[in-house]
């Protein structure tokens, strides 16, 4: 997997409030902005890229044990606006499938949405210089290492509980609970980063394949 | 008679670089008439219907669609064309058959109660009341393909526009849905033009035969 | 696909819990995962899982598979348990068992009740473009998904996933540009025929959204049940 949707439990509440309303707002920009250019007739893409997504993330890749999600290939076609939309849909679908907590959504979507929004932005500065298949490859690698990046962020700020700041035990001290919790961040990241690595290296490669063959045969899609 | 459709020596090239031509005679559709367009796989009749409709907009040729250009004033003559595709599963769109047999009059701002009276009547004229709450994409081809044509006989459209209808259809439902076409189109003055590459079927419902081969369009009857 | 299989359960099922309402599954849904967020005791967390896996049983859905699509998801908590409380004691199961719990909330949910209700429930808190646009994603995934299985079917035959890794890649790369170039096209289509059937904004669901019915009450007797014992154990 190139993506770690975060589960329910693992979160502090308030944190998941902050994410929704986050993200509420988020969307709420990108429809002004989808209204105010009149972009309303890609909702059936929005829709549509939606299922690929979800489909593309079902199939397993047999020869290794990684799925992909096509987030920063959705941002390139569609969009930083559409993006973030698909992948509000995408990841409330896959929070019903348990893929990701429902009350996690709001995170989540900001973590995964970041991944469309920097897939497009890199596109659209690298194809200067480069090939569209090699801009395509190297943005979606470096909006999945910012997206796993996020999550580490996410997991490190919201584990940080008010009690350990301000409700100090004997014998303990700010320093000593601070200390405490960097360790387990440090070890989370150290764990998940090969993952994000790889699986973004694996992502990478598939997204700019893809771009070679649509430039291939349809290449009014990437214009 | 009022001529609701006319196309002629229409050109259109897809993105993809395919170039599909209608030469040949006029085509012409007049109020309540049913006309069948024959062809082979490939000849051009989905473009035909799609230049009608006004989703594809050719490269040369004219056009009118109830006076006037379709591509360009589709939503002056939308309202009053029902539409059947050749592939029924990427119209249904409704969570279940009813909302999807109801969605252009709730598009269209009818009352509740004249689409609750217009989807029931619909429902039980095309045999598929007992499928009512039932979510579309779990029928069968030709139940699908029955959910469509009430979506579209629904409104009553002056034009009903049918991209290979029969397809997929049981003989029993195939002779049904003919004759519950032929009521219609008798019941209030409707326009027919329909697809197909079935002989048999265009003989047994169509007014006029139109044949598309290689390009080129002529009257068979 | 598992959304496919689910929907499947939902569409067929019979029970009490699938003739209740969707909104009171909702509500129930909701106040089992707040009941696991707010655990703080394995005793709970164990009690809802029980619950959990005997209503699965009651309402005769298949628990082997459900309890398969669980363990699935909880590969993120068991980096998170591990690395947070190492190497692996109270806490960690803690946080595996509310992933689990929580996670057998949604799958019931959705094993439940079809898509399409949960979408037009959700229709009533979110814009309609979001609403609409996951109306089109359900349908296109039951069209698409056919699609990809011919596809990956050929290629398998035709030898697309042999000759090496880099081969592989590149031939599954081909599959899903096929894959998204026919979903632009369709979207095109799907857009158009929207259009000419009057779409102005809003896919409408005749459902209501404020229905009660008697099957509501047990899910309502099961999630105070469920609230009670979270405060007593």
């Amino acid at each position: 997997m190139s993506h770690l949707h975060i589960p329910d439990g693992v979160i502090d509440p308030i944190w998941l409030i902050l994410g929704y309303i986050l993200t509420g707002l988020v969307i709420f920009i990108c429809i002004n902005k989808i209204r105010k250019r009149n972009e309303e007739g890609k909702m059936a893409l929005l829709g549509v890229m939606g299922a690929v997504m979800l489909l593309a993330m079902s199939v397993p890749l047999g020869f290794i044990p990684f799925h992909i999600n096509l987030t920063a290939l959705s941002g390139i076609i569609l969009g930083p606006n559409y993006g973030f939309l698909a992948a509000f849909i995408v990841n409330l679908i896959l929070a019903f499938l348990g893929h990701g907590g429902i009350t996690v959504v709001g995170l989540n979507t900001l973590i995964v949405g970041s991944e469309a929004l920097f897939g497009w932005l890199f596109y659209n500065i690298l194809k200067r210089f480069l090939t569209r298949r090699t801009s395509a490859g190297i943005s979606a690698l470096i909006a999945i290492i910012i997206s796993g990046l996020l999550v580490i962020c996410v997991i490190s700020i919201t584990n940080l509980e008010p009690e350990m700041v301000f409700h100090l035990h004997e014998g303990h001290s700010l320093s000593d609970n601070l200390h405490q919790h960097s360790n387990s961040i440090y070890a989370f990241a150290l764990t998940v980063s090969p993952i994000i690595l790889l699986g973004g290296a694996i992502e990478a490669l598939i997204t700019s394949l893809i771009v070679s063959y649509i430039r291939k045969v349809k290449p009014d899609i990437l214009k | 008679m009022n001529e609701i459709v006319r196309v002629s020596g229409i050109r259109h090239v897809f993105p993809d670089g395919t170039n599909v031509g209608i030469k040949g005679i006029d085509f012409s559709a007049e109020q309540g008439e049913k006309i069948a367009i024959l062809g082979h796989n490939g000849s051009g009749k989905s473009t035909l219907l799609n230049t009608i409709l006004g989703i594809i907009t050719p490269l040369e040729g004219e056009i009118s669609v109830f006076g006037v250009n379709p591509s360009r004033e589709y939503s002056k003559i939308w309202h009053k064309i029902g539409v059947v595709f050749q592939n029924v599963d990427e119209q249904i769109i409704g969570p279940t058959v009813w909302d999807d047999i109801a969605f252009s009059m709730r598009n269209y701002g009818y009352k509740e109660d004249q689409i609750n009276d217009a989807v029931e009547n619909i429902l039980m004229e095309i045999g598929i009341y007992h499928l009512k709450d039932k979510i579309p994409h779990y029928l069968s081809g030709g139940e699908k393909k029955k959910i469509a044509l009430a979506g579209a006989l629904v409104m009553k459209p002056q034009l009903l526009l049918l991209d290979e209808p029969l397809d997929g259809l049981d003989p029993q439902s195939k002779t049904y849905i003919l004759n519950l076409l032929i009521n219609k189109n008798q019941e209030f003055k409707m326009t027919i033009i329909f697809t197909t590459h079935d002989y048999s079927t265009a003989h047994y419902i169509a007014d006029t035969i139109y044949t598309l081969e290689g390009g080129k369009i002529n009257i068979k009857r | 696909m598992e959304i496919a299989f689910f929907d499947n359960l939902a569409v067929n099922g019979k029970s009490f819990l699938h003739n209740a309402s969707t909104l009171s599954k909702f509500i129930f849904t909701a106040i089992i995962i707040n009941c696991v967020i707010i655990s703080r005791g394995i005793n709970e967390l164990i009690f809802i899982a029980v619950l959990q896996s005997v209503l699965i049983i009651a309402i005769r859905l298949p628990i082997k598979r459900i309890f398969m699509a669980a363990f699935n998801p909880m590969f993120f908590s068991l980096v998170f348990a591990v690395t947070k409380y190492p190497p692996f004691g109270y806490d960690s199961l803690l946080v595996l068992l509310k992933t689990f719990s929580a996670v057998l909330s949604v799958l019931i949910l959705i094993s439940a009740t079809p898509f399409t209700e949960l979408f037009s429930l959700l229709g009533h808190f979110l814009p309609s473009i979001i609403t609409d646009a996951l109306f089109v994603t359900y349908r296109s995934i039951f069209i698409l998904i056919q699609q990809l299985d011919n596809h990956l079917t050929i290629m398998k035959i035709r030898g697309g996933f042999n000759g090496g890794f880099i081969n592989s890649i590149k031939n599954f790369s081909s599959l899903l540009g096929l894959v998204i170039i026919r979903s632009i096209d369709l979207s095109e289509r799907m857009y158009h025929i929207l259009k000419i059937r009057g779409y102005k904004g809003k896919i409408y669901s005749g459902k209501s959204f404020l229905v009660f019915n008697k099957q509501d009450i047990v899910s309502y007797i099961l999630a105070v049940g469920t609230i009670m014992a979270v405060i007593l154990l």
